[in-house]
């Protein structure tokens, strides 16, 4: 069994069909996971025992005939997404001994359908980042080329699906943290609308922003993972009470006719020439499936990095005041209560997470709140207005992942190149926008390239429709991975 | 950013001050791009309505949700209540 190219349905059939068992299939993910996660780091932690134990409790449930969709199928889990007595820490020293005594939502449906938990994926420190490098604990590499980055924040999710080291993974996309990792691992990702999915359970960075999503080996795997995870819950109130479609309803129907917008901001001189012409090639490719392309303009587009990142650090710097080591998480020492919370957060947090605290701090000062805070709302509304009014008109919207395919190891340390790297993503959160990434072509050094297809509010279904519709004229090309023992 | 402003947002964010020329240094270059935003012609309005909707809100019932034991199980000193440094002189 070839798990690094094998999809969720065909694993559903496999253990249906009694091909392989439920135990079987997860020791052979974690055989891989031994082998190859060395040279990956893409695990924080590994949960084998558990793994086996609910791969045990899966095969009963396959023998009594009501296996559910992800009965059996092992997944990895994004290290800030909680699992109930399973150490979830961020990717910080705040929280490196955290066992959370609750699960999330998404975990809690995942459950109920019986899926085996592989482990906890590495990640930027509390979700901020884009290269997975600030993690205290696992830098994960690209399968690809194991001195680039994977991308982030969830790039340990994105390279264990890439290398096969589970089947599917959840993430968290806050600015592009589902989407441009799966853009640089050759993988998809897709990050629901603001409100699909409940967000009980996952560690809050920026709250209006956040959301949960899945990385899976195409859109049709992507489709099956939201039909497991979305819904309404009362432990979230900004979970929409709208009726769960079947993310898989419009797969293989035709596109023709499809208005997809090509915004003309997202194919300037400031992304890179083998990404634009890969995205444009794959525009063409869909062209020709019948559907109808057009250039547009959201202007506002110019301000969306400042926006976001004004608004994302304000509501960080509001959210991770939890973290004082008084109730949980890392202690510091101190002969006063605020000399221990200092010491705490100083010694827990690391330089990224520190620098966009501050930030938040900043914008939110007395002196600086309109300028900086005020403003930053005022251009959200501004650019959700503009993607509103093209979305009118056409279905979807095409743009590259990312400005870049996977870069080298390094480049993450200048925050402001990093921040504007954003740039391709950012939007999809401000407006609150469903968007998928899937692979549509390869750099000269054999690196993914990634396109993102943006749609309407609450219509998840077309965006995977028309990616599926690509990526089944397209042959992906795997990473050749290098054994080094975990 | 100054070493005085610099002090200031670490007193709000709770941080001691740590290798603050480096951290003035990406502060600085970090709030240059932000400064971006200042050319924006762009006004909040207050009756557009919040960029997060929220569904009806749960009625406020009490219920069990999670034992003591469990909620508390994290605290780094725990003996009845979560033991903190003297917090009054």
């Amino acid at each position: 069994m070839e798990l690094e190219r094998i999809t969720i349905r065909e694993l559903r059939s496999a253990l249906d069909r009694r091909e392989i068992g439920a135990e079987e299939l997860c020791r052979e993910y974690l055989r891989r996971i031994e082998r190859y996660d060395g040279a990956l780091s893409c695990y924080i932690t590994v949960t084998e025992d558990e793994a086996l134990e609910s791969a045990r409790a899966a095969q009963k449930r396959i023998d009594s005939g009501e296996a559910g969709l992800l009965t059996g199928i092992p997944i990895a889990i994004k290290d800030n997404i909680c699992t109930a007595g399973v150490r979830t820490t961020c990717s910080s020293r705040m929280l490196e001994e955290f066992i959370p005594p609750y699960d999330a939502a998404v975990i809690e449906r995942l459950k109920a359908e019986g899926y085996v938990l592989l482990g906890k994926a590495s990640l930027d420190e509390f979700a901020m980042g884009g290269s997975n490098q600030t993690s205290a604990f696992a830098k994960t590499s690209n399968p690809y080329d194991t001195a680039r980055v994977p991308g982030g924040s969830s790039g340990g999710s994105a390279a264990a699906v890439s290398a096969g080291l589970c089947a599917a993974a959840l993430g968290s996309d806050t600015g592009g943290s589902v989407r441009q990792p799966a853009s640089f691992c050759g993988v998809t990702g897709i990050k629901p609308t603001y409100g699909r999915v409940s967000r009980y359970g996952l560690i809050a960075y920026a709250s209006s922003l956040d959301q949960i999503g899945a990385i899976c080996r195409d859109p049709h795997d992507c489709a099956l993972m939201m039909n497991s995870i979305c819904g309404a819950d009362s432990r979230d109130a900004t979970t929409a009470r709208l009726p769960v479609p079947d993310f898989t309803g419009k797969l293989g129907k035709s596109i023709r006719g499809m208005k997809i917008a090509l915004p003309k901001e997202f194919f300037s001189e400031d992304i890179d020439g083998e990404v634009k012409a890969s995205v444009t090639a794959a525009a063409r490719t869909l062209e020709a499936q019948g559907a109808v392309l057009c250039e547009c303009s959201i202007p506002d587009i110019r301000y969306a990095v400042q926006a976001y990142y004004l608004i994302a650090c304000a509501e960080a710097a509001s959210n991770l005041s939890r973290f004082d080591g008084i109730k949980y998480g890392l202690r510091g020492e101190g002969r006063s209560c605020y000399e221990m919370v200092c010491d705490s957060r100083s010694r827990g947090f690391g330089g990224e997470v520190k620098r966009r605290i501050i930030l938040g701090n900043y914008a939110l000062s007395s002196g600086y709140y309109d300028a900086y805070y005020k403003k930053a709302m005022a251009l959200r509304q501004r650019i959700t207005q503009e993607y509103e009014e093209v979305l009118s008109d056409a279905e979807v919207i095409l743009t590259p992942t990312a400005p870049t395919a996977a870069y080298k190891k390094g480049a993450e340390h200048d925050p402001v190149k990093m921040y504007l790297s954003d740039i391709c993503t950012v939007t999809a959160n401000i407006a609150g926008l469903p968007a998928i990434s899937t692979t549509c072509g390869y750099t000269a050094e054999g690196m993914p390239i990634g396109m993102s297809l943006t749609g309407r509010r609450f219509d998840e279904q077309t965006i995977i429709q028309c990616a599926d519709a690509f990526e089944r004229g397209f042959t992906p090309v795997l990473p050749q991975l290098t054994e080094v023992r975990r | 950013m100054d070493k005085e402003l610099l002090e200031h947002l670490c007193v709000l964010s709770r941080f001691n001050v740590e290798d603050a020329d480096s951290l003035i240094n990406d502060m600085t270059d970090i709030i240059a791009l932000m400064d971006g935003i200042k050319d924006a012609d762009a006004e909040y309005d207050d009756g557009s309505g919040s960029s997060v909707c929220f569904s009806e809100l749960r009625e406020d019932i009490p219920a069990l949700s999670m034992e003591q034991e469990s909620v508390t199980s994290n605290a780094v000193s725990f003996e009845g209540q979560i033991i903190v440094p003297k917090v009054v002189d």
